[in-house]
């Protein structure tokens, strides 16, 4: 609209334009001047906390206190000052304890924390703070400095280098030979015929989507319709497979282990809506914070906190937690603005902090352990993905990081199963059809099932490729989602597999429960190499990631565990759930649905498949 | 002089138009998928277009009429039109939080295309 009116000024009226021009010039330049101004103005800094209160300027156990903001609601959307008091600190951290949830007993009870808790979470987290910042980077020292003004952010975008697939796709006959028990279906392929076959082997169908965005209907994917040669399983019923995973139970789970920052519903419209315009610029975070530092090697560093309070107010003696929330990082720490914004930064307490739930501190203590490497991995994340290099990583992308970073310090923190990411596999093994490498939080099931599937998918990568040195290279690289995946095994492995490649490898893990050693098996059941080591002065850890037989996964947990969840309406335990023959349940981006297709009776199979496809869903045969 | 000071008038207007964030966007329809970004529990909805762009979704309360942003976020998997209008140069959500590289989409309504 702007150019055509200069056109037609041009055109008409040179001399009015002329006129215009000057003008209008002279009117953006005081514009754009009083803008300055209010920026100038707006960001001068009166007081290095002016967030929390007074400056703090020593800290003392038992004495120091500080005004922390802190959420006020199950749906984490309020938040307010509450007096939170020094209770322990750490080489690396301060531990702050709400009044209200402070003991000055020896022990803690319910939502009470005692003195001695939280030493030992400073001690925890003291310990584990160089081995995570090993494997992940470090945590930001910048603060976003608000102004107000024009923000604008920028990002690189990854791109994935398709490789071939170590399979065929244009022939209709296949001869299995145990050296290569995997064949591609091609799109084009109504039929394929199977030779070299013996009595007794399964024949399974795995089936992926390539795409990280749309999902493959329950009408497009396709299935097996007939067979010969074999004893076909059981059909799935033609009604559990219209619409999404009707497959799969849908009500929502209400008791869980180990729920690290289950999302709460926090929906409502206008919540956070738009803010007024603003600049944020990058600033020492040492500027502003005062809670202490340290220093290493001649660099200072400023120390962590942890605010242990009751998360979303929801204790009640008789349940517990009601969100369910463990703990969490919000980004809004990283931000300061001197002047009232109308947004979340308003309640910033602007520096280094993740919050831990008090009754999970108290109940489930060594799952809020696991908890403090889970939410410490989302602080170096945001510095080093979004503060650092502009990305944007995805919600199912971040939490598996986080979860990879609980699963590298669980043998360091002595911590059973049960109490480690490796808890969510049963969850997997029943559900994960009904979703895929996304996260969904639109109910609980789907929360918990988005981050079943993300772990279970890093923990293979993790098992399969290289371990934590995965895992850093995954941290550090410009890529975030899939591609940093692809980008870190193919950077450790020396390979150009691309998603394809991946999820191919990973159905096979899924599928073949074997050691036979005529083919190299993609398992879960392998422990990783273990590629990086942490040393200091005392303490040598190797970031053990031990194997994880999917078949016997009971034998990982505590038979308390099994017994309390062994509802198999939601947990497995020997194995990932097989669908029948002409299974064609909706597939998720990044999913997968795993057939059981049936037992050989005869040397040579004929299988015929409906004709219906999409172009992300990838099938293959799988022979053992 | 009434006609330099009528050219001031039009050009300080003209100027306050393009300037201001209280500008009228034109309404536009963009099309791709809805994603989620961010850590839990603040995780929030954004939309990749076919042609890489990437939004914040956000929802105005006079325009987007009883849309939620869980509804959004229910749109996962499947091909989307979405109408609109992008915001890019003010109201950043929550100051950078939770902003996405080409800013905010200002959701009015969408239209499922499917999927595959």
């Amino acid at each position: 609209m702007f150019a055509l009116h200069l056109r037609w000024y041009s055109m008409k009226h040179i001399h009015i334009f002329k006129n215009f021009i000057t003008l209008f010039t002279a009117a953006a330049v005081l514009l754009v001047f009083i803008s300055c101004e209010q920026i100038s103005g707006g960001g001068e800094k009166t007081s290095s906390s002016s967030s929390s209160g007074s400056k703090i300027t020593s800290l003392v156990v038992d004495s120091t206190t500080k005004a922390i903001y802190v959420d006020q609601d199950s749906n984490i959307s309020t938040f307010s000052k509450e007096t939170t008091t020094l209770r322990a600190m750490g080489t690396y951290c301060n531990v702050w304890i709400v009044s209200d949830n402070y003991t000055s007993g020896s022990s803690s009870s319910g939502e009470k924390i005692s003195s001695s808790l939280a030493k030992t979470l400073a001690e925890k987290f003291d310990a584990i703070y160089p081995m995570v910042r090993k494997i992940f980077g470090d945590e930001s020292e910048k603060i976003y400095l608000y102004n107000s003004s024009t923000f604008a952010s920028s990002t690189s975008s990854a791109s994935l280098s398709s490789s071939d697939t170590t399979t065929a796709t244009s022939s209709d006959t296949w001869t299995y030979e145990s050296s290569s028990p995997v064949y591609e279906i091609g799109s084009d392929i109504s039929s394929i015929t199977i030779s070299g076959l013996s009595s007794g082997q399964e024949v399974y169908l795995a089936k992926t989507n390539t795409s990280s965005s749309e999902a493959v209907s329950s009408s497009y994917s396709r299935y097996v319709s007939e067979g010969s040669g074999l004893t076909l399983s059981t059909a799935e019923s033609s009604s559990d497979q219209t619409g999404s995973g009707s497959g799969s139970p849908k009500s929502s789970i209400t008791n869980f282990v180990a729920p690290v920052d289950l999302s709460p519903s926090r929906f409502a419209k206008g919540s956070r809506s738009a803010r007024s315009a603003s600049t944020i610029s990058e600033v020492s975070m040492s500027d502003y914070d005062d809670t202490g530092s340290y220093t290493v090697n001649g660099t200072s560093y400023q120390k962590v906190n942890i605010v242990v309070y009751d998360i979303g107010n929801d204790y009640t003696a008789s349940s517990g937690s009601s969100t369910g929330i463990v703990g969490y990082f919000y980004a809004k720490d990283y931000y300061y603005s001197s002047s009232t914004t109308n947004s979340v930064i308003d309640y910033s307490n602007v520096g280094k902090y993740f919050y831990i739930d008090a009754y999970y501190a108290v109940d489930y203590t060594d799952t809020v352990y696991s908890t403090l490497a889970h939410e410490f991995q989302h602080m170096i994340n945001w510095g080093v993905k979004d503060m650092d290099q502009g990305l944007d990583p995805s919600t199912w992308y971040n939490e598996m990081m986080s979860m990879l970073s609980e699963d590298m310090m669980r043998n360091y923190l002595g911590l059973d199963y049960d109490d480690a990411p490796e808890d969510r596999l049963p969850l997997f093994e029943r559900c994960y059809k009904d979703n895929g490498l996304e996260y969904r939080s639109t109910s609980s099931y789907l929360t918990l099932l988005s981050y079943a599937n993300s772990y279970a998918f890093g923990a293979w990568v993790l098992r399969q490729f290289g371990g934590v040195q995965v895992l850093a290279d995954m941290s550090s690289n410009a890529y975030v989602d899939m591609s940093s995946v692809v980008h870190a095994v193919n950077s450790v492995n020396g390979t150009s597999y691309d998603a394809e490649d991946l999820l191919k490898m990973y159905a096979e893990a899924c599928i073949f429960n074997t050691t036979d050693s005529s083919y190299a098996y993609p398992t879960f059941n392998q422990a990783a190499a273990e590629t990086l080591s942490y040393s200091d002065d005392s303490t040598t850890y190797t970031y053990p990631l031990e194997a994880l037989d999917l078949w016997n996964l009971a034998d990982l947990f505590t038979s308390s565990f099994t017994s309390s969840y062994s509802n198999t309406t939601y947990y497995k335990y020997d194995g990932p759930e097989l669908y029948g023959y002409n299974a064609a349940y909706e597939i998720r981006p990044y999913g997968m649905t795993l057939v059981d297709v049936g037992e050989v009776t005869d040397s040579t199979v004929t299988l015929t498949f409906s004709t219906n496809g999409s172009g992300t869903e990838h099938l293959y045969i799988m022979v053992q | 002089m009434k006609m330099k000071l009528f050219f001031a008038v039009c050009a300080v207007c003209t100027a306050a138009l393009l300037f201001s964030s209280f500008a009228r966007r034109p309404a536009n329809t963009i099309s791709g998928y809805v994603h989620m970004y961010g850590n839990a529990p603040f995780s929030f909805p954004g939309f990749e277009t076919d042609n890489g762009k990437r939004y914040t979704l956000v929802l105005d309360e006079k325009k987007s009429g009883t849309l939620t942003l869980e509804e959004l976020e229910s749109l996962q998997g499947q091909r989307v039109e979405l109408h609109g209008a992008v915001r890019t140069e003010s109201g950043a959500v929550e100051a950078g939080i939770n902003r996405l590289k080409d800013g905010e989409f200002v959701v009015y309504s969408y239209k499922v295309i499917g999927n595959q």
